[in-house]
């Protein structure tokens, strides 16, 4: 097999027969939410190996999951589904596979909304479920329910970046008979394939790293063919399949997602060691430094420091909202943004965003204060990004 | 900070900073710009409050300008008082359908709906806890015999699928509202522009706008649209969770697809009829389901809520002979089979192998779906020329 950067240039799995397309440099877009045909027989041969109907199948959208399944799981015998956003591909895929009765941990760092699939969705329905702190897996190994079917965590939580040891988790999973489900957003398989490492199911919200232009909304769902077949037909009644825009515009972004990614992860781990040693900032969390909770479990998901994630949290050392100001307006380039995962620098203040809603008490439990700011890391030159942070921290003085 | 294009960094630095933003003003331009940026952007935590209490866009997913838009343009389509749109009709509908029901409740549902609708409260919710009867929702007896003190919901569709049943749609408001239940129609049939259900007493209309409402089988979207904003908040909350919200560029197609909706079709209603009326005249075909017909069951109900537009949908039913239904399929010059509907070209579908291929031989004959069913979705050609086009190609494939 090809290195992943030449595969995602010419992955392009797609009823070939069934689009008539001679050999455009670049796929073309789809937007025809149907296909005809002229007589039975066409159409029985449609449905068996063609396209028919836009919600059912697109070749934007089949192109785009094989390039999922070649990023996702190399070497495994893996499928994609594309979903309208990375919530559309939790929700769906927990839906399609859970059961009344049936019982989840979850980890207890990890995205607002996510919380709410289980709180707010499925608990109405019977869905029993437990949040607990998956760093270490004692906790999980004592929450475990004989009707445990899954397991779900984030691969780095939002924002506290907290990890945990997923091949131990699989295995204490799949003991147990139940599904480890993986959410690989904030590091993407540029930097770890939570399938090769026992997981049953990773999802991502394709919005952000993946996308890296903050012009697309998308998910994305990876596993065995089984659990795919599962997931494919209620992905039709959830009505959650992607547009072909996107899925256009997304296959457009990943063949330059190593190389935005890459540079994201270096730049994050450089600016990490920046942070760490100014004075301004109290904490940093960020998986490639020895003084973060969780760098030993880091330490056996990666080999390399700059490979980890473009994602990092940092603590300042003032909570005076008018100096915060002050520092932000200070800033050149780097600015505050309701996303991540975009090539430019941004920033985000969780008290006022994601976790606004929790009391200041309980925030702080999970080490969320009102100096913290999540820090999506871009491809800027690392010596602009340095010196644009540092000089903005005068403010804080 | 926000401010002007700064060129002292280094050139990665500057390639993503040139050019970012608008620095002109870009207000009222005569057709929506789209946006597909997926986060708008803030200068501090003062601005960001601000932001927040001017209700100003953040993240694409909870809203976007181009979905707002659409939102906009459907609730004014189906007379509501707020709308909320979504990546299909499928999605709207099972949103809504999820929304409204919890395990341990009852939903009572037209028995002929779209199949992956049944599917939804037979797969999804059903799965769940909640229970369901499906009923012919004409029959308004059955309806009313079907509700119990837990139904919290009666779900049906404006034109039933294929047979072109058409319900009461008031008599059904006036029993589900006494059981304290919501009825929930999707007008994707008729759209706004010809019958609109809220002001017959409906709670909740749901579309897939895919269909006659965009008319350029080019977008996928669907909408949920009420007069109670209460109960259009359920289901944006739940296309949170879902995460099924309509796509910006599939929201900006839909807008400029509605525009001419009324145009589209009012002339795609005209033209059903006409070919209803040559449909009953031919002695090639066994039966016809179309309300404007006089002998129609449905031709009274029909009069009185949809007024002289009948609706663009209608089914034939022709001798059970595949060869020569095959030849009248070729011989058609305007019309040709397509896997979906409601697009200005008129299009057919074949239900025993398409919408209803999961089902019995025996379970479709009851439900009206014999083999020689075929189901025509018009379009907006000259009416002349359709009306012709289908005549010879029936006498062509059956004639002599």
């Amino acid at each position: 097999m090809a290195h992943i950067e030449t595969e995602l240039l010419y992955t392009r799995n797609y009823r070939a027969d069934a689009v008539n397309l001679g050999k455009p440099e670049a796929f073309p877009y789809f937007p025809a939410t149907a296909f005809s045909a002229n007589t039975l027989s066409e159409i029985k041969e449609a449905y068996r190996q063609g396209y028919t109907y836009i919600r059912t199948n697109n070749p934007d959208r089949d192109v785009l999951a094989s390039m999922v399944t070649a990023l996702e799981a190399p070497g495994l015998d893996k499928d994609t589904l594309i979903f309208a956003s990375g919530m559309a591909s939790i929700s769906t895929t927990v839906g399609s596979i859970l059961n009344p009765g049936d019982h989840v941990i979850c980890n207890k760092f990890i995205y607002g909304e996510t919380f709410d699939v289980w709180g707010k969705m499925y608990a109405k329905f019977g869905v029993e479920y437990d949040f607990v702190d998956m760093s270490d897996v004692a906790n999980v190994a004592a929450a475990i329910k004989p009707n445990t079917k899954m397991i779900y965590s984030e691969v780095c939580a939002n924002p506290t970046m907290n990890v945990i040891d997923i091949p131990a988790m699989a295995e204490l999973a799949h003991k147990n008979g139940a599904l480890l489900m993986m959410d690989n957003t904030f590091t993407t398989a540029v930097s770890i394939k939570p399938l090769t490492l026992g997981a049953d199911i990773v999802i991502s919200s394709m919005t952000k790293f993946m996308s890296g232009h903050s012009d697309i909304i998308l998910g994305c769902m990876t596993a065995s063919h089984e659990i795919i077949e599962q997931v494919r037909p209620m992905r039709m009644l959830f009505g959650t399949p992607a547009d072909p825009f996107p899925c256009f515009q997304m296959i457009r972004a990943l063949e330059t997602v190593t190389l935005r990614v890459e540079k994201q992860m270096s730049n994050a781990a450089k600016l990490a060691k920046f942070f760490e040693s100014d004075k301004h900032i109290v904490k940093v969390n960020h998986p490639s430094l020895d003084s973060w909770a969780g760098r030993e479990t880091a330490k056996k998901l990666w080999s390399d420091d700059e490979k980890m994630s473009g994602m990092m949290s940092i603590i300042l050392c003032t909570e005076d909202e008018a100096k915060i100001d002050a520092f932000m307006a200070k800033l050149h380039f780097v600015h505050y943004a309701t996303t991540l995962g975009g090539m430019r620098t941004t920033l985000n203040h969780p008290v006022t965003s994601s976790h606004s809603h929790m009391p200041d008490e309980n925030r702080r439990a999970i080490g969320i204060t009102p100096g913290m700011f999540r820090v999506s890391v871009g491809i800027e030159n690392i010596d602009d990004l340095i010196a644009d942070f540092k000089q903005a921290f005068e403010a804080l003085d | 900070m926000i401010g002007e294009f700064d060129s002292s960094f280094e050139f990665a630095t500057n390639i993503l900073e040139a050019g970012a933003y608008f620095r002109e003003p870009t207000s009222n331009p005569e057709q929506l710009p789209i946006h597909l940026a997926t986060a708008h952007n803030v200068n501090d935590l003062d601005d960001l409050q601000k932001r927040y209490d001017e209700k100003g866009f953040c993240y694409n997913r909870y809203r976007n300008p181009n979905r707002s838009a659409l939102n906009e343009l459907m609730t004014y389509v189906e007379n509501g008082a707020d709308s909320t749109t979504f990546n299909s009709g499928m999605a709207a509908i099972c949103a809504t359908i999820v929304a409204n029901t919890k395990a341990g409740d009852h939903v009572v549902s037209g028995d002929t709906l779209y199949g992956e609708s049944l599917e939804v409260f037979t797969k999804i919710t059903g799965k769940y806890g909640v229970d369901y009867t499906f009923v012919d929702i004409c029959d308004l007896d059955a309806v009313k015999a079907a509700m119990r003190p837990n139904t919290v919901m009666v779900y049906g569709e404006t034109v039933a699928n294929p047979v072109i049943a058409v319900p009461d749609i008031k008599a059904l408001s006036e029993i589900a509202h006494a059981n304290n239940a919501l009825l929930i129609i999707d007008n994707t049939f008729m759209t706004g522009a010809l019958f609109r259900p809220l002001d017959f007493g409906a709670d909740i209309v749901v579309s897939s706008l895919t269909k006659f409402a965009n008319g350029h089988s080019d977008s996928t979207a669907g909408a949920v649209t009420s007069k109670d904003p209460a109960l259009v908040k359920k289901s944006f909350d739940m296309q949170q969770l879902m995460g099924n919200q309509a796509s910006p560029f599939d929201s900006w197609l839909t807008c400029r697809g509605l525009r001419t909706l009324d145009l589209r079709v009012k002339k795609q209603s005209d033209n059903a009829c006409a070919l209803a009326k040559m449909f009953a005249e031919s002695p090639y075909v066994e039966a016809v389901y179309h309300p404007s017909l006089e002998s129609n069951p449905y031709h009274e109900i029909a009069t009185k809520q949809f007024g002289k537009y009948y609706g663009p949908m209608l089914s034939v039913v022709l001798p059970d002979d595949r060869e020569k239904m095959n030849k009248f399929m070729r011989s058609m010059k305007l019309c040709h089979y397509a896997m979906t509907l409601g697009g200005y070209r008129t299009s057919m579908s074949y239900p025993p192998m398409s919408s209803h291929s999961d089902l019995t031989r025996e379970e479709r004959y009851a439900m009206g779906i014999t083999d020689g069913l075929l189901r025509f979705s018009c379009g907006i050609e000259d009416t002349e020329d359709l009306v012709a086009d289908m005549k010879r190609a029936l006498e062509e494939a059956y004639g002599a």
